[in-house]
């Protein structure tokens, strides 16, 4: 079968070098500081916290709780101070605290929180977690 | 133009390769948002989808299978024989025949190919330089459909907050696997298609067909 023969080599090597590139360092950097950052709000500003929830997330807690501001410390979220391991792929990220494990993704605004509160439910399940968009 | 009219197959197959791949950018991204956006998750601008591992992986799942495919009938045809088949050599040249039919080494005539004349490494290199540089793309698409697609995959676990997978749980699991086989199978059918249709079918004037008056019975032969 004759057919034309392209050279790909210079679009095979953007293929592989974009596809290497899922967990960036400053997207790791900047996720971890925006989950320390809602678990300092969570004890000194709730508002703060809030604010670095992602839409869906803040959506789904205030129809089922009331403003964020004056139920977001009333979830069953534990202190955490320190963070143990990041990991990003795309605009999703997983951070392991040392005492939570939350989700971010990245919106136009920055890193927001997903879900927070989260505990491990089996290698096969979705972590249950105290918030969490719908 | 006479450079353009005696390039315009390989012309026509690139523009052919541009405006798919553009559609499919455009497609994806679209198809990617309407998800992401009912989930109320971030979604992409053209050029963030068109570099996220989503696009690479799509993209590279095809590749792969594609060259593959031509890696395959590159080799196989060496052997193996459909009688009938314009794609097939007649059954007494299967294998790699012989110097002389081949135009190299002190058979090489004038205008062969400068490693043609050669002998060594550099005429046994160039004597399979086509499928070697198939076998290249193949693999290295293949291992940039592995890459994308972990974190593709990953991303969307973390969306579902599940625990990310590492490189082994995700090549033994059925994502890769998966990707892999639907592109496989639709290849071998239409290389598999294409050798057996052409025994008894025709298209005038195309070299991928027997001259329409040709027997079916004719093998190796092309319009």
């Amino acid at each position: 079968m004759r057919r034309p023969r392209g050279i790909v080599s210079a679009a095979l090597f953007t293929l592989v070098a974009t596809a290497c590139s899922g967990a960036g360092t400053s997207e790791t950097d900047d996720a971890e500081e925006a989950a320390l950052a809602f678990y300092e709000g969570l004890r000194s500003r709730p508002a703060d916290a809030c604010a670095l929830l992602a839409p869906g997330t803040l959506q789904e807690l205030e129809s089922s709780e009331g403003p964020c501001a004056d139920s977001i410390d009333k979830q069953e979220i534990p202190d955490a101070s320190a963070v143990a391991h990041v990991d990003v792929y795309g605009k999703q990220a997983m951070v392991e605290l040392d005492e939570d494990v939350a989700f971010l993704a990245h919106f136009s605004a920055g890193w927001k929180v997903t879900a927070a509160g989260c505990v491990a439910n089996g290698e096969r399940h979705p972590y249950e977690c105290s918030v969490k968009g719908s | 133009m006479t450079w353009v009219r005696h390039h315009s197959l390989s012309l026509a197959f690139g523009v052919l390769l541009l405006g798919s791949l553009v559609g499919q950018a455009f497609t994806g991204q679209a198809d990617f948002n309407g998800k992401a956006a009912a989930s109320a998750m971030p979604t992409y601008s053209w050029w963030e989808y068109v570099t996220s591992s989503h696009f690479t992986v799509d993209v590279a799942e095809n590749w792969q299978s594609e060259y593959l495919q031509f890696l395959l009938f590159i080799l196989l045809t060496v052997w193996l024989i459909q009688v009938g088949s314009p794609e097939s050599k007649k059954p007494e040249e299967a294998g790699r025949e012989s110097d002389k039919d081949q135009k190299v080494g002190r058979y090489a005539v004038t205008d062969s190919p400068a490693w043609a004349h050669a002998t060594g490494w550099r005429l046994s290199l160039f004597s399979h330089s086509l499928a070697l540089t198939m076998a290249t793309i193949f693999f290295g698409s293949w291992v940039a459909q592995l890459v994308a697609g972990r974190s593709a995959f990953n991303a969307e676990r973390l969306m579902d907050l599940q625990r990310p997978l590492g490189w082994g749980d995700y090549l033994a699991g059925p994502d890769f696997w998966n990707r892999t086989f639907q592109n496989w199978q639709s290849e071998f059918l239409a290389v598999a298609t294409m050798v057996v249709f052409s025994i008894y079918l025709r298209e005038r004037g195309s070299p991928e067909s027997k001259p329409v008056g040709e027997p079916h019975t004719s093998t190796g032969v092309e319009g």
